[in-house]
């Protein structure tokens, strides 16, 4: 310390505070994320964040003081969990340090970084995490617009709309048919109508054991067809009947007064109609200009940071994110992926890497589940690949008990996931 | 004067620096922390009676044999061999080891 001058000292701390300007949010004051979404991706990437440094400011935008989740939202329309069980609220949040406020996000201005809400006012942040999910595609389908959802229910958000599907297939005629119009790719949660048809099924097979359902797919081929497929004869003979794409030319048209799903080839009228119609990211990303030209928005996806928008990350399912499928799992693992890569770069340091993992669960019955797994990693042009030998399905053939084990394992990770990510 | 001012400067700039310090604590997430995440999303959990166990804190060997076990027997898991075959011996036996030094009460 001898060998200091003042005026070495003078040099020495203003290099100091320079760098510390040059670089990190963290270091000129409180740094500030903003989360757009209350969902699966959002709320892990607010824990996260809050986990890994308590000096940063995170708030979480939601549209509602609940939240209830689409993976086990098909128990509930089969009868075997009430709404209550799948809808949380932010309390558990708020008392971990994050900021919740509730509202509807308009805009992500990302020039100026603030987050537009609906009523004008701004929040500021130094990054910005968006994990909005999915906007249906009200009108794509001529026939089915928001005002038909109440006479043909999508129930591909959670809320009233699992509710109301929920009512309809109770009080559906003995031997009635239960239509179920499926969207091509891509869209959230790729085997979920078909873990639906096979939960309605094994609600149908007790209470209204002459009843059919039809499934008219976009698509000729499906997530997990063959496991699906095998369970249906199995466990409900003769009650599922798929339509490819091949057969029926897809759905051009539907009529809710008749309950009626035209295809160019068929018109098939249902007692109950479940139309899932075709998705895009939520309106937030559309109108900030995330999605570019497209209908969902690209990142790079060693940070998620969107390729057109600096210093606004974005995943889940309104992300297109390598090969990780639109899952609530998946969300989950890419905000608290994300909120590492934030807290690094707040810091001006390089982002961290590693792989992530996902798998969606379904149960065809409460008894049978099967699952596809997948791990994912980064490649040299920086996309999340699926990792060649890895992953994939759960084998056809399986010994005594595997099914209830995997049942098992869907009801663990459900119980895990919500409680650590809710409570 | 001179050595006077010196000292407090050192010291200031000390105060600094270890403030700075304090920051890399927990900077540069390594890649067992990063892969963690997607393990814990369904291991996280406390229940004695869980269908999937929970796994931070166990002696890094019983987690280390058990993976690799699991890598190299397709039928000897429900769904891990289709994870371990993602990852290499040497991430899985660096994965066993941050977990075991997890603390097993903490989520």
């Amino acid at each position: 310390m001898n060998g200091i001058t003042r005026r070495q000292a003078i040099v020495l701390s203003s290099t100091f505070v320079g760098g510390m300007l040059a670089a990190p949010a963290l270091a000129t004051g409180r740094a500030k994320v903003v989360i757009v979404g209350g969902g699966f991706g959002g709320v892990s990437a607010a824990r996260e964040l809050r986990a890994i440094d308590p000096s940063i400011e995170v708030t979480l935008v939601v549209d509602s003081d609940s939240y209830s989740t689409c993976p086990f939202s098909n128990l509930v329309i089969a009868g075997e969990l009430p709404m209550s069980s799948i809808t949380f609220g932010y309390e558990g949040l708020a008392a971990a340090g994050v900021l919740i406020r509730q509202g509807v996000a308009t805009r992500i201005d990302a020039g100026s970084r603030v987050v537009v809400l609906g009523g004008g006012e701004e929040l500021p942040f130094d990054r910005a995490i968006v994990s909005p999910g999915i906007e249906l595609k009200f009108g794509a389908v001529p026939g089915y617009d928001e005002a038909a959802a109440a006479q043909m229910p999508h129930a591909w958000k959670a809320g009233s709309q699992t509710e109301l599907l929920r009512d309809q297939l109770a009080a559906m005629r003995p031997g009635g048919t239960f239509v179920m119009s499926v969207p091509d790719n891509p869209y959230r949660c790729p085997p979920g109508p078909y873990e639906r048809a096979s939960l309605v099924a094994w609600y149908l097979s007790r209470h209204n054991p002459t009843a059919k359902i039809v499934i008219v797919d976009g698509k000729d081929t499906f997530s997990k067809q063959a496991l699906f497929q095998q369970a249906w004869k199995e466990r409900y003979p003769g009650m599922i009947t798929h339509v490819p794409f091949a057969e029926s030319g897809g759905v051009i048209e539907v009529d809710p007064a008749t309950l009626e799903v035209r295809t160019p080839f068929e018109t098939f009228k249902g007692d109950v109609v479940n139309f899932i119609p075709p998705q895009r990211a939520a309106a937030v990303a559309t109108n900030s200009g995330l999605t570019g030209t497209g209908e969902w928005c690209q990142v790079d996806q060693a940070t998620f940071e969107s390729l057109v928008a600096s210093h606004v990350h974005v995943l889940g399912d309104a992300a297109i994110v390598g090969d990780m499928p639109k899952s609530g799992f998946s969300a989950s693992v890419q905000g608290g992926v994300c909120a590492h890569v934030v807290a690094a770069l707040l810091r001006g340091e390089e982002p961290p890497q590693g792989v992530l993992l996902n798998t969606c669960y379904s149960l065809v019955a409460p008894d049978y589940g099967i699952s596809v797994a997948g791990v994912y990693r980064l490649n040299g042009e920086r996309l999340l690949k699926s990792v060649e030998g890895s992953g994939g399905n759960s084998p056809l053939d399986v010994a005594d008990g595997f099914r209830q084990a995997e049942a098992d394992h869907a009801r663990d990770w459900y119980a895990t996931q919500t409680s650590r990510l809710f409570r | 004067m001179r050595q006077y001012l010196g000292t407090y400067v050192y010291r200031i700039l000390t105060i600094f620096g270890l403030a700075c310090m304090a920051v890399p604590a927990h900077a540069g997430s390594s890649p067992e922390e990063i892969a963690y995440i997607s393990c814990r999303a369904c291991h996280a959990g406390q229940g004695s009676d869980a269908a999937i166990p929970a796994i931070a804190g166990r002696p890094a060997a019983e987690l280390s044999d058990a993976l690799s076990r699991i890598a190299q027997n397709p039928s000897d898991s429900v769904i891990m061999h289709r994870f371990t075959t993602g990852l290499t011996p040497t991430e899985l036996t660096a994965l066993a080891h941050y977990i075991s030094g997890l603390d097993g009460d903490a989520r």
